[in-house]
């Protein structure tokens, strides 16, 4: 151990760093230390024999704290993982599984082109949802018929207003991506509008995709009443949520069956909610100070969350009411498409708390 | 939940193995098995049930995207596993700033925080109870290295000891919690 003296490593007698080994396998040592421990035990056989065992020892510590997760949890863990691969699909060449792992050259793109795998897979993950539901808008705008795109939708006038509005409230990110702004002058046809949302929003997925992680950190204004800023992580979950709206207005105008998104979709609406929801309370006057929920919510996507009703309580508050809908319903009640009281809601405890969150939840879409 | 499976490198490689080659049914396997490790770490770290949940989806959709990433020679899968918990778990408190309690008080609470229905395992129970036995500074340095990544050095100063106190107290409770789990014959055969 050359270099002992300048990393300040206690070394006992022998000069094995028997002192450090605990913190060793736990990966409680500064990085200098930690690679002077392993080149160590490269050549020492009895500190690679104590590391050995401490370490297996080590590997056991995390079952002291097992905890049940909610049931509601498998289901969406398992097809969260079956979103980004589908069962059955190899994820490397059979060749490469004992030496280095090569891609997939499948239809799905590898994330190592958004450079950082961490960061990659946050984006992949971030754009997938948003990606399909412009396919399937896309497709369903594809079967209207010039008189189907008068028709009235969801609140606006017509289908022609909704994608109008729906490319506007699009400007926001792609104009924070760096692109430029869509509108194509006052009275565009049909098609025009159809290509230009189309247009923007394959820019703003391949713009994202491109850059990758860094930028999901910038900031762009939401759309919506609540026009406050946020990341562009956030913006994209709401996009993605914009788009199925919407196009959840268009197959209700058409009589067509109402879709369900998927169960990473869902969640992410409802976390990028969540998020926001208290400090939508404090400004709207319907904070409840010290007080917090549990929301309940079934099915797809569902899960239990505890929410406080303030944003401005120093300490997490008390739960004073629980909270159950299905966590479809409460994604269309965050976009006004679900007027509560619903059946569907039930609410247990403090139902003026509870209330006021109903109130202020459904007013965070983007009409 | 099943059993814990044994935890020998082969039934590890199994494991990698199908779950490289796309069994669903597999990965529904370990999420059984090891779903409430996983999410016991997690919010262990973040004490939020919400974030928590989402570290073990993340950390299960890790695995089922990059199964080639885990090496069985290296770790067992559990461990794998509370690693990329921990590792998930440890950013998530950073980025959000939030200081953890780290007073002993607040770690040793924590530390006998357990429920007891998932600890059905006999090896969970007795990982538990070794754990549960060190003398409490042994298991408060443990506890503040494992789930809030601390350094020695820096358990050292959260426990107002010096840093070869804190090296020290690492490595003996490990020898301990190793110790009490081979007199009882843990099933683990990798502790032989």
């Amino acid at each position: 151990m050359r270099h002992s003296h300048e990393l300040e490593i206690d070394m006992t007698d022998d000069d094995h760093p028997k002192d450090l080994v605990g913190a060793y396998v736990i990966g409680a040592c500064p990085r200098d230390e930690a690679r002077s421990v392993a080149e160590h035990a490269s050549r020492c056989p009895t500190c690679a024999a104590e590391i050995a065992e401490l370490s297996r020892v080590a590997e056991w510590i995390g079952v002291t704290t097992a905890r049940g997760p909610a049931p509601e949890l498998r289901s969406r863990t398992l097809s969260a993982a079956l979103a980004t691969r589908p069962a059955g699909r190899p994820t490397v060449r059979p060749a490469s599984v004992a030496g280095h792992a090569i891609p997939d050259a499948g239809g799905v793109p590898d994330v190592d082109q958004f450079g950082d795998v961490g960061d990659g897979a946050e984006v992949r993950r971030l754009v997938e949802p948003y990606r399909v539901q412009v396919a399937e808008l896309d497709r369903l705008l594809s079967r209207l018929s010039q008189p189907q795109w008068l028709l009235a939708t969801g609140p606006h006038r017509s289908v022609r207003d909704l994608m109008l509005h729906l490319r506007s409230n699009d400007e926001l990110i792609a104009a924070a991506a760096g692109l430029d702004p869509s509108g194509q002058g006052d009275l565009p046809s049909e098609s025009d509008i159809r290509l230009s949302w189309r247009g923007q929003a394959a820019a703003i997925l391949d713009v994202v995709a491109r850059q990758g992680a860094g930028v999901l950190h910038r900031q762009v204004r939401l759309a919506g009443r609540m026009g406050i800023a946020s990341p562009v992580r956030e913006a994209l979950i709401q996009r993605g949520f914009e788009t199925w709206i919407h196009a959840e207005d268009i197959r209700a105008t058409l009589r067509l069956a109402p879709q369900t998104p998927s169960a990473q979709q869902v969640s992410d609406i409802v976390n990028f909610a969540l998020r926001l929801i208290s400090a939508a309370m404090e400004s709207a006057g319907r904070a409840h100070p010290y007080k917090a929920m549990r929301v309940v919510l079934t099915g797809v996507g569902g899960g239990t969350r505890l929410v406080d009703l303030s944003a401005a309580s120093p300490t997490p508050g008390t739960v004073v009411v629980e909270l159950s809908l299905p966590a479809v319903s409460f994604c269309r009640l965050l976009a006004g498409r679900l007027i509560a009281p619903s059946a569907e809601v039930e609410i247990d405890g403090d139902s003026s708390a509870a209330n006021d969150f109903l109130t202020v939840a459904a007013t965070m879409g983007c009409d | 939940m099943t059993d814990v499976p044994e935890s020998t490198d082969e039934s590890d490689v199994r494991i990698r193995d199908a779950l490289i080659a796309g069994s669903e049914r597999t990965l529904a396997e370990v999420y059984d098995t090891y779903g409430p490790v996983v999410y016991g770490v997690a919010l262990h770290i973040t004490r939020e049930q919400g974030a928590a949940e989402d570290i073990v989806q993340d950390v299960f959709v890790e695995l089922w995207r990059r199964p080639e990433r885990f090496d069985p020679q290296r770790a067992p899968l559990r461990g794998w596993l509370c690693m990329l918990a921990r590792r998930r778990g440890i950013d998530w408190t950073r980025r959000r700033r939030t200081r953890p309690d780290l007073s002993p008080t607040a770690v040793e609470l924590a530390s006998s925080g357990f429920e007891d229905d998932v600890l059905v395992s006999t090896a969970y129970k007795q990982v538990r109870k070794a754990v549960e036995d060190l003398p409490t500074p042994h298991r408060q340095a443990i506890f503040l290295a494992y789930y809030h990544g601390l350094t020695y050095r820096d358990v050292a100063k959260a426990l107002g000891i010096p840093e070869g106190t804190a090296k020290w107290r690492l490595r003996s409770a490990l020898r301990r919690i190793g110790e009490q789990l081979t007199a009882e014959g843990f099933e683990d055969a990798t502790l032989e």
